[in-house]
C-alpha cells in the first residue's frame, strides 16, 4: 500500500514536472517574455501615474480624507486591472490567431492542438495576467502611505506627501528597469520616466491654476 | 509469420516546418518516439514563414503512428514519404 501511494505521489511529480517543462517551452515558443516585459512597464508606470494623477486631485480639489483618496485609488487600480487583463488577453489572440491562420496558409494543415496553438494560448494568457497585475501592482505600492493614514499612523498631508515620493521612486525604478533591457542609458531611462511624474505635476498645477479662475 | 515481425528501421520524411520551432526542440522529440536510435534533419529550403525539412529516423523497430503524431504535434505538415527501409525480425 506504501509503495503504491508513493509511485502515486511520485507520477503527480512527473506529471506536475512535465507540465512545467511544457509550460517553459511554450513561453519560449511564443516569445511572450519580451511582450510581458513591455507590458509590464507600460502599465506598471500606467498605474503609478494614474495614482500621481488621483493624488494631485485630491490636493486641487482640497479632499485631503485619505479615506477617500484611498477608496478612489483602489478603484482606479481595479478598473486598471481589469481592462488591462480584457485589453491584453482579447489583443494577444486577435494578434496570434491571425499569425496562426497565416502559418495554416502556409503549412496546409490544421494546426489545432499543435505545440504553437498551445503556445499561443499561453501567451495570451500569460500576457493578459501581467498587463492586469502591474497596475494593480504599482497602485498598491503607491497607496501605501495613504493606507497608514487611514489606519491611523500618520497625518494626512504626510501621507499624500509620501505617496507622491513614493510614485517617483516607482518611476526612477521601472526607469532603472528599461535602462537594464536596453543595456545602456539607465540614467537616460530613469530620468525619462520621473520626468513623466514631473510633467503629471506640472499638468496638476495647470489645472489648479483653471480651477482657481 | 505475421506482419507485426516486420519493422521499420530507416524513414525519411520531408516536412514543412514553421520556422519559429526549433530544430534541435523537433528532431529530439522524435528521438524519444520509441524504436528510435537517430535522428538528422536537413534544412532544404528557407521561406518567410516556413522551412522545408528532411528528416531520416533510424532505429530498430521505429513507431511509425507516433513519429507522425509527433511531428504534427510540432505544428509540422507531411509533405511526402520519401525513403523507407523495413526488415523481418529473426524469430527467437
Amino acid at each position: 500500500m506504501g509503495g503504491e501511494e508513493e509511485s502515486d505521489s511520485l507520477s503527480f511529480l512527473e506529471v506536475l514536472e512535465e507540465k512545467a517543462d511544457n509550460l517553459r517551452y511554450y513561453i519560449k515558443l511564443s516569445g511572450v517574455s519580451e511582450i510581458a516585459r513591455r507590458y509590464f512597464v507600460m502599465n506598471a508606470f500606467d498605474g503609478a501615474v494614474t495614482m500621481l494623477g488621483v493624488l494631485i486631485g485630491a490636493i486641487i480639489g482640497g479632499g485631503l480624507s485619505p479615506k477617500i483618496i484611498l477608496t478612489t485609488g483602489i478603484g482606479a487600480g481595479i478598473a486598471m486591472g481589469v481592462s488591462g487583463f480584457f485589453g491584453a488577453y482579447l489583443a494577444e489572440e486577435a494578434e496570434r490567431s491571425r499569425r496562426i491562420k497565416k502559418l495554416e496558409r502556409a503549412l496546409h494543415i490544421d494546426l489545432d492542438d499543435s505545440v504553437i496553438e498551445r503556445a499561443a494560448k499561453v501567451a495570451a494568457i500569460m500576457a493578459a495576467f501581467i498587463d492586469a497585475l502591474s497596475p494593480v501592482l504599482a497602485t498598491a505600492i503607491s497607496l501605501i502611505p495613504i493606507l497608514l493614514a487611514v489606519i491611523g499612523v500618520i497625518d494626512a498631508w504626510t501621507a499624500i506627501l509620501a505617496s507622491i515620493a513614493t510614485i517617483l521612486v516607482l518611476l526612477m525604478v521601472l526607469g532603472l528597469f528599461l535602462g537594464k533591457i536596453s543595456g545602456e542609458r539607465i540614467l537616460y531611462y530613469s530620468i525619462a520616466t520621473t520626468c513623466a511624474g514631473l510633467v503629471t505635476g506640472i499638468l496638476g498645477l495647470l489645472l489648479h491654476v483653471l480651477y482657481s479662475l | 509469420m505475421s506482419e507485426s515481425d516486420v519493422k521499420l528501421k530507416r524513414i525519411v520524411i520531408d516536412v514543412l516546418k514553421p520556422r519559429e520551432i526549433s530544430l534541435v526542440d523537433l528532431s529530439k522529440a522524435l528521438c524519444e518516439v520509441s524504436g528510435t536510435n537517430d535522428v538528422a534533419i536537413v534544412v532544404k529550403e528557407v521561406d518567410a514563414n516556413t522551412e522545408t525539412i528532411s528528416i531520416t529516423i533510424e532505429g530498430k523497430d521505429i513507431d511509425f503512428d507516433d513519429v507522425i503524431e509527433t511531428i504534427e504535434e510540432y505544428s509540422c505538415a507531411i509533405r511526402s514519404i520519401d525513403e523507407i527501409e523495413v526488415y523481418k525480425a529473426k524469430p527467437i
